[in-house]
Order: structure tokens, then C-alpha cells, then sequence
């Protein structure tokens, strides 16, 4: 990993300043695309905006459409006016911001599209002092990474003055063979040290939280393992529907789009063992080791593990919500999972047979992300009769919203006698920080430009991942569901509440 | 008003106080938040209220039981306190989040009296930061003992008359806690963009090479954040290599004392000139020789600047050595 902040900057004030980059040039493949306008300028301008990037800083964007740098930076202006949150929009920053934004058409397949990125690159270089170093950003289709990262090299661009990286978005393929085949056509051209694969759950402040919890703590850590935690859940539900991505969904589901990256990284960063330094490789050896000791489910056991769900239609709150066959660019017998939950056990000393149970949906009733963990009862029931006995002490640590962590216990109640009842104790991570938040999009970006790639998805922990989610995929793949199995606006099929009373648990309502 | 004040008494008024919020809100219940002990010295005749907003927004970013103490000029001895609760409720949530608050008024002639309450009344096991607000009460002969039950002094040396004289004191402070300046805090955002145009490694090796650096301030003479900035920037230099001076070059026409610009100019054969200006209220302009960017660039106030400070807990090595720089060339004039 490289260093953070560069020793020699003799004016570097570490403890009050904020992570700094060096100077370089960022080439955004897609540069017209939903995702660059969306999340990247807002972030890059937010960025700009918090005087984290370096004078010369420049973005070059690619894509078919002609366009001249002046187009580019007009059309980039109203998409950061439109999609900036939380934030001002500020005239003369963007201004200066602006000064920066290039623009070159050129065809991902077309080899003289790169000769002329080259030539654009060397001008800005020229221009702006970007020092030879260059992120490749590749917000494409995921079927254009191989030809971008082979135009690139075949143009020499892989290589220069300064550093190169490469940064992708998911699906890092659709299985471990295409994850693996994809990974060899880019280490053709980058090393896998200066490849990023973005996983923006990871790039949340409270799933980086997770890690300051379990390991700036002395307290919690002797509690972390089986002999305490009964099981954990997590959960992330989404109130809203497929949004217009439906033709994009019923490829993947719920099991590929949610489970197989975000929750398994987040699993892994709840289970993971402590790295003996905070350091990118020693974080990611340890998240790709947990990875790869969670039992691969036999295809006759997922059925009692693995319950996939999709909406169907309801009325909810006086708005009749479409069920996702209804949706529009929907396949009317689609057997996609727009639910998907499932339960995980981790082969190792610290967590062995402890159920990990995760579920992930759209169109639930709430939007939320959390992680709850259930402890074992106390273990001679001293209060059975007083309302004490059946209330397990739970851990949550809460994602989004309301960003958080909340430890439930049992207290006497006030008064004579010995009543018992339930209490939580409550740390709101932006009350009790009032500073913003920055978006995950902000702080991944400035990671790469960093070389900072503890946050980023290695090729090892995407295949293993792969690996935990191929044998549900496959059995799934098998089989025709009778869906839709649960109304829109509620928590899922009742086959999900089944999976978890076979272990004697229920599903938490958050 | 009798000159007496049991910790005990103020304590349990506070576990009261809780009790009661705790009374009013039987649904969603109070959430109670505290990092640290945040104890702040005035003159009464300052204005509270100002002060007391400050205090209250700071609450959110670093919850704290703050304990605000007037002093009352006077021999008659005073020495009272009442406690209340800073509470607020974050959008979208049922709960209540405070934090507890003791306003004590003391006369100059119980100040004396003061000192041992002080530790009883902070928060056990929390930092203790103590924000003096008046010179004048730095200066005064009690003033070491309430410092004593701090871990951390802040006061603000532009609110001296005599800047150099203010920094000749604080560098050469005797036995006080560790010390913090709103001063050098004022140039975190200077410092920050001079910082920023060093991380490009072309203009990084031109440090070695500057020949001439200047401080551009406004007012009659230099206020303390500028001595502090050309200390810090010779410090830079010198680690650089380079042997250049910096001067403080005052900026005609009228205006506060303020630092309005700062200019490095390289030799060698590659010759450069950085600067960073302030354009106007609220703007910067960075400069590298034809390259213009433009930044936002807001005065800090109170609360910006003593929310940056209290979440410094240890040492601050850089303020160190750019404060005895900084005194010494404020004392050669």
C-alpha cells in the first residue's frame, strides 16, 4: 500500500488537515452515463468543494457522443446542480472545479479512440501538471470492461510517467468463472495491486465503523465468537421497487445484486479475524480469509437454507404498488428474486455453528440496513418469572438510516419488587458526530486516488464470494418458483420466517 | 447571594434534572451524551447569550457537560451555580439527545474558591478542555489553579491588545495544560491550501529553491495568525532547504487586522511563483504561476474554530514549534 499522505511535503499537518491527493488526471469511461452523473462529479465536485484535490487535478470523459470540452463541462454542470446533496452549489468553485473537465469521444472497441485519449491525456498533462498518474474509471457496462482495459493497454496507456489504476464497478463477473476470466484480462494489462473494484457498501462511514467497534474496543472483541453470539443477522431492505432497472434486474436478482458483494463484505467485516495492522493488504487478507471459510451449502441443503421471493402486487398506504411482472420492462413470468435470504455458517474456531442469517429485498416496508447481533441468554434463568428470562441482549449496529449502534438489556424496572423489562442503549452516529457524512462515492474516489485500496473488493474475496452464492444460484437456476410470494410492503415470503424458525429465531422488524 | 457552592448540591440538582427530562418524555426517553468536561471562563459583562449559542452548538459535534463560569469584577464574594439540560431532536427521530450544563457566577474576590470545585464537577473519566475567553483572566493570579484542573487551555490571542506580548506569554506559559491558540487555528484553512499545492511533487521540489516568501495582512500591524503563518511557513522552508526570509507586508487601506494573502516565489531552473489570496469575503483564489483555481473560503467564527479544537486531544506538535517561532518574531518586531 502506498503511504497515505507523502512524508516529504514539509507543510503536511496530519492531524488537522484532511487526506490530500497528488496531483493527477482521472479519465472516466461512460463519461455520459447515469453513474458519472449521478455519483461521480457530485462526489469529485464535492471533493473540489472541501479543497481536497490538488490544483491541477482533471478529468478527461469518454464516451461515443461527440462533444467538445466546453459541452462536457456544461452538461457535467447541470448533473452535479441537479444531483448534489447535502451541499452547495457554489458558482466560483465550480468554476475552477471546471477548468479541469475534458472531453474526448472515441468508441470503446475502436483502437484509434485510445491513440486519441493518449494525445488528449498528454495535453492535459501538459496543461494541468498531473504528473503522469492516471485513474482509469471504468463506468461502462460491465460487458465493456475487457475492451477497455485491452484498448487502454494496447495503447500503452497502462504504463507511464506516473502511477496507473483501474477502477470498476460491479458485477465483477456473473460466476467465479467469469469473475476469474475477467480478472486474467486485466492483469494482462494492470497488476491486480492497481486494480479497484468498488464495492461502495464498503465505503459507508458505519461499515468502516464496524471495524473501530470490534477493534479500537477492548470490551467487545472477548464477546465476538461463538461462546457468547447465538447467531447474526443482517438485513438490508429497500422500500422502493426495481425503479426502471428492470431489465437489468431479472438478469441478476436479489442473490447477485445484493448478497453475493455488499452483504457478504459486510458479513465478512463483522466476522472477519483482527489484521495484525491496519494496513490494506493485512484488512483484505483477513475479509478474504473469513470469505473463504464459510460453508459452501450442498444443493440438497438449499432448500432449508436459501428462500428466494419476489412481490407481487399491494396496496400500500392508500398507492396500489405495482408487483415486479407488473413493472414496467418486466418479463410477465419472470423468475427473478427481488427477495433473497439465507443462511451462512462460517467453518472456523471463532464461529462454528453460529448462523449467520442475511436477507436483502425490494419493495419491503422500510428502507434499512443493519446488522444485529443475537447473544446467547443468560445462562441460569435467575428472573424466569419477573419478564426477564426471554430477552437476549442484542447488538445492533445500524447502517442507514440513522447510522448507529444500539445495545439492548434487560434493567430492573423503578419500585418495589424485582420486574424486569427491556432497555436500549443508544450511540447516534451523526448526532453524536455533527459533522456531514461524506458519501461512500467521495470517500472510494479519494481512496484510489490515494492508492488506498483497503476498501476495495480484491480478486480473491470476489471469487470466494462467488463460490458461497454459485450453489443456491444453481439450484435456483433448477427449479421454478411459484411467484409472487410476497405482497409489496411486507417483509418477505413466509418461507423466510420458516428458514429462521428451524433454528428457533424469527426475523427482527426493524 | 451566599459565597458557597457544594458539588454535591450541583450534582444532584443535575441527576435530578435528567430525572425530570426522563419524566417528560415517557416514549421515546432522553438520550444522554458526554465526551469530555468543557469548562468555559468569561466576564460576566460579556455577552452570554452569543457565548451560550456557541456552547450549545458545539454540544452536537462533541457533547460535553459544559460548565460556564461568569466572572464578576469585585472584591464582594459571589459564588453560585444552576444547572440545566441542551437538549435537541434529531430529525426523524423519537429521542431527545442532551447535554447537562452548570452556569456558575463567581466574583473575582471567591475566584480563589473556585478551583477545588472545579474537578468535582467534571464529568468523571472525560477530558476536561478549559476555553478562556478573556486575556484579562489569564493574566489574573487564580488563573493557574483553574487551569490546573484542565488537560487542555484554549484562549484566542488576537483578543490581546498587543500581539506580540501575547505571544511572548504563551510561549513562554509556565506550568499550564497543554495550550491551544483559535489564532493558528484561524490558518488551518491557509495552511490547508499551501499544503495542498506541495503535494504535486514538480512544485514540491521547488521548496528547496524559494528565495522569497511574504505574509500580505491588513490592519495597523500584524495580527497573531500572521507571525504564527510565517513561522510555520520558515519552519516548512527550512525543512525544505530552503535559507529564504518571510516577510510581513502589510496590505494598504483600511480593513481589520486579517492575513489576505500568501506569496512563494522559486528560483531555479525551473522558476515558479504559488500564491494563495483571499479574493473576497468568502473566496480564495490558488495560484501557480498561470494555473488559477478558486475555493471556498469562509471566516471561521467561534464555533468552527473551537469545534476543530476540541477534537485535538493530544499533543499538537506543529502549533508547538510554530509557536515559539512565531513569539520570536513577533518580539524582534
Amino acid at each position: 500500500m502506498q503511504p497515505v499522505i507523502p512524508p516529504s511535503n514539509p507543510f503536511e499537518d496530519p492531524l488537522r488537515f484532511e487526506r490530500r491527493v497528488p496531483e493527477l488526471a482521472m479519465v472516466i469511461f461512460g463519461a455520459n452515463g447515469d453513474l458519472t452523473r449521478r455519483k461521480l462529479l457530485p462526489a469529485l465536485y464535492r471533493l473540489s468543494l472541501e479543497r481536497r484535490l490538488p490544483p491541477g487535478f482533471a478529468v478527461v470523459g469518454t464516451s461515443r457522443t461527440p462533444m467538445s470540452d466546453e459541452q462536457f463541462r456544461q452538461k457535467m454542470r447541470e448533473a452535479v446542480a441537479e444531483h448534489l446533496e447535502n451541499s452547495p452549489f457554489d458558482e466560483q468553485v465550480w468554476d475552477g472545479f471546471a477548468r479541469g473537465l475534458f472531453y474526448q469521444a472515441g468508441d470503446l472497441r475502436d483502437p484509434a479512440g485510445y491513440q486519441a485519449l493518449g494525445a488528449k491525456l498528454q495535453e492535459v498533462e501538459e496543461k494541468r501538471d498531473t504528473g503522469g498518474n492516471v485513474i482509469f474509471y471504468l463506468a461502462t457496462q460491465p460487458s465493456y470492461y475487457q475492451a477497455a482495459a485491452e484498448g487502454i493497454g494496447r495503447a500503452g496507456l497502462a504504463r507511464g510517467n506516473g502511477w496507473r489504476r483501474l477502477v470498476i464497478e460491479k458485477p465483477f463477473g456473473h460466476d467465479t468463472g467469469s469473475a476469474r476470466e475477467l480478472s486474467r484480462k486485466l492483469h494482462e494489462f494492470f497488476p491486480e495491486s492497481e486494480i479497484y473494484r468498488i464495492d461502495h457498501y464498503l465505503g459507508k462511514e458505519t461499515v468502516q465503523n464496524i471495524l473501530a467497534f470490534r477493534f479500537g474496543n477492548g470490551i467487545f472483541e472477548p464477546l465476538w465468537n461463538r461462546r457468547y453470539v447465538n447467531h447474526v443477522q443482517i438485513t438490508a431492505a429497500e422500500s422502493i421497487g426495481v425503479e426502471g432497472r428492470a431489465a437489468y434486474y431479472q438478469e441478476a436478482g436479489a442473490l447477485r445484486d445484493m448478497i453475493q458483494n455488499h452483504l457478504l463484505q459486510v458479513m465478512a467485516t463483522v466476522a472477519m479475524e483482527p489484521s495484525a495492522t491496519y494496513d490494506a493488504q493485512a484488512v483484505r487478507d483477513e475479509r478474504a480469509k473469513l470469505l473463504r471459510s464459510i460453508r459452501l451449502m450442498r444443493p440438497e441443503e438449499v432448500e432449508a437454507n436459501a428462500v428466494a421471493g419476489q412481490y407481487g402486487p399491494a396496496r400500500v398506504g392508500g398507492a396500489d404498488l405495482p408487483g415486479f411482472r407488473q413493472e414496467p420492462g418486466a418479463d410477465p413470468q419472470a423468475q427473478t428474486d427481488t427477495y433473497a435470504a439465507a443462511t451462512f455458517f462460517v467453518e472456523n474456531w471463532r464461529w462454528a455453528g453460529v448462523p449467520f442469517f442475511i436477507r436483502t429485498g425490494k419493495r419491503l416496508p422500510k428502507r434499512v440496513t443493519e446488522i444485529a447481533i443475537g447473544f446467547h441468554p443468560a445462562p441460569h434463568a435467575l428472573f424466569a418469572d419477573r419478564g426477564g428470562q426471554s430477552i437476549p441482549n442484542l447488538l445492533i449496529l445500524r447502517i442507514q438510516p440513522d447510522e448507529g449502534i444500539s445495545l439492548k438489556f434487560v434493567s430492573k424496572q423503578p419500585g418495589a419488587g424485582m420486574k424486569l423489562r427491556p432497555v436500549s442503549m443508544d450511540f447516534n452516529y451523526g448526532s453524536s458526530f455533527g459533522e456531514r457524512t461524506p458519501a461512500a462515492y467521495e470517500t472510494l474516489l479519494l481512496d484510489a486516488m490515494l492508492g488506498d485500496p483497503t476498501l476495495y473488493t480484491r480478486q480473491d474475496m470476489v471469487e470466494a464470494s462467488w463460490s458461497v452464492v454459485e450453489p443456491i444460484l444453481a439450484v435456483w437456476a433448477s427449479r421454478k418458483f411459484d411467484f409472487p410470494n410476497y405482497p409489496a410492503g411486507s417483509w418477505g415470503p413466509p418461507e423466510a420466517d420458516a428458514m429462521l424458525a428451524r433454528y428457533g429465531q424469527s426475523w427482527r422488524k426493524p | 447571594m451566599p459565597a458557597i457552592l457544594e458539588p454535591d448540591r450541583v450534582l444532584r440538582e443535575l441527576s435530578e434534572l435528567w430525572e425530570e427530562l426522563g419524566r417528560q418524555q415517557p416514549e421515546g426517553g432522553v438520550l444522554r451524551a458526554c465526551a469530555l468536561t468543557l469548562v468555559v471562563l468569561m466576564e460576566e459583562s460579556e455577552d452570554s447569550q452569543a457565548t451560550g449559542e456557541t456552547v450549545a452548538r458545539l454540544m452536537r459535534d462533541h457533547p460535553s457537560r459544559a460548565i460556564e463560569v461568569r466572572v464578576r469584577a469585585g472584591a464582594e464574594r459571589v459564588l453560585s451555580a444552576r444547572v440545566l439540560a441542551q437538549c435537541w431532536m434529531p430529525f426523524g427521530q423519537r429521542e431527545q439527545i442532551c447535554c447537562e450544563q452548570i452556569e456558575i457566577t463567581v466574583s473575582e474576590g471567591a475566584l480563589g474558591d473556585l478551583a477545588p470545585v472545579l474537578p468535582p464537577l467534571a464529568a468523571p473519566d472525560l477530558p476536561v478542555v478549559l476555553w478562556c475567553r478573556s486575556p484579562r483572566l489569564l493574566e489574573l493570579p487564580e488563573f493557574p489553579a483553574l487551569a490546573q484542573a484542565a488537560g487542555k487551555l484554549i484562549v484566542d490571542s488576537t483578543a490581546f491588545p498587543d500581539p506580540a506580548a501575547a505571544l511572548g506569554l504563551l510561549a513562554a506559559r509556565p506550568a499550564l495544560p497543554r495550550l491551544a491558540d483559535l489564532a493558528w487555528t484561524r490558518l488551518t484553512r491557509w495552511r490547508e491550501l499551501i499544503a495542498q499545492i506541495f503535494e504535486n511533487r514538480r512544485y514540491e521540489a521547488c521548496l528547496g529553491k524559494v528565495t522569497a516568501a511574504r505574509v500580505i495582512f491588513t490592519g495597523e500591524r500584524p495580527p497573531a495568525h500572521a507571525y504564527y503563518l510565517a513561522a510555520w511557513l520558515l519552519n516548512g522552508l527550512e525543512a525544505a532547504g530552503s535559507t529564504a526570509g518571510v516577510e510581513l507586508e502589510r496590505e494598504p487601506g483600511a480593513g481589520d487586522a486579517a492575513v489576505t494573502g500568501v506569496e512563494l516565489t522559486a528560483g531555479g531552473l525551473e522558476p515558479r511563483r504559488f500564491s494563495v489570496r483571499q479574493t473576497e469575503a468568502g473566496a480564495a483564489e490558488i495560484r501557480v504561476d498561470g494555473l488559477v483555481n478558486r475555493t471556498i473560503f469562509e471566516m471561521p467564527d467561534d464555533y468552527t474554530l473551537m469545534r476543530e479544537e476540541l477534537s485535538i486531544t493530544g499533543p499538537d506538535p506543529v502549533f508547538e514549534r510554530a509557536l515559539g517561532r512565531a513569539a520570536r518574531l513577533a518580539g524582534k518586531g
